[in-house]
């Protein structure tokens, strides 16, 4: 997950390991939600959202609505059979919000940015 | 909304989601009432029972205490089926075990709304089944 947030451009390697990291077995969740919440402080973040494989929400904050999941997912699929097996983001602009979207095989993560 | 119209909606659905086979909108008894597939669709999905035993599930789901059961999930060796009620007709996504089940559960969404309309037709022609 913390990969996949530094994927999507935001985020240096000095800030990534500053985020909280509370994972620990039999407490998924609240690693999840530990890292999203730390995203969430980043400037500029208004929602965050994390989805498995299959489409389904691991977790979403703020702004970032969990019935997205699905389509956020949908989005990077598509997008990596633009170019099998290379690393990608997807960024979807609006005038309102940007969405960054940066996946692998096990995990999607998405951040909505305020446009700069 | 006629059913060519819910036909050519379901059919929209089948080429935006990869990896889904069919549509299938039935009534409590599963009997068919609007249907979108291509060829991929196995065919024991379209038999009435087994269209038809969600609408025993989500009848019995919805007397867990937590309130009227909306949508269930099967995942299955193959083949996930997305169910959702929409008493007194029901819908069933059926597609293939890869294939996006969040977005299955959004497009589910999108779909309320229209049948919602076609469950209140059916609702007033049909009053006694109903199971919300």
């Amino acid at each position: 997950l913390l990969y996949r947030l530094k994927g999507c451009g935001c985020l240096s390697k000095a800030t990534i390991d500053q985020l909280p990291r509370e994972a620990s077995v039999g407490r998924m969740e609240k690693g999840v939600d530990g890292v999203l919440e730390g995203a969430m402080s980043l400037p500029g973040v208004q929602g965050a959202l994390a989805a498995d494989d299959q489409g389904l929400c691991l977790g979403a904050k703020g702004t970032a609505p969990a019935a997205a999941s699905g389509y956020i997912a949908a989005l990077a699929h598509r997008a990596s059979q633009l170019e099998p097996e290379s690393r990608f983001s997807v960024c979807v602009e609006s005038e309102a919000m940007n969405i960054l979207i940066n996946a692998d095989s096990d995990a999607t993560v998405a951040l909505y940015k305020i446009p700069a | 909304m006629e059913g060519e119209q819910f036909e050519s909606m379901f059919d929209n659905v089948l080429d935006r989601v990869s990896g889904l086979h069919a549509v299938i909108v039935t009534d409590r008894d599963g009997v068919i009432v609007s249907k979108s597939a291509t060829p991929q669709l196995p065919e024991a999905t379209e038999d009435p029972a087994f269209l038809a035993t969600f609408s025993l599930a989500t009848e019995q789901a919805s007397k867990l205490g937590l309130s009227g059961n909306k949508s269930a999930v099967c995942i299955y060796r193959e083949y996930q089926v997305v169910h959702l009620n929409h008493s007194p007709l029901f819908v069933s996504l059926i597609a293939s075990d890869e294939a996006n089940t969040g977005l299955l559960l959004g497009v589910g969404e999108e779909l309320a709304e229209p049948i919602s309309k076609l469950s209140a037709v059916f609702r007033q022609r049909t009053p006694d089944f109903d199971l919300q």
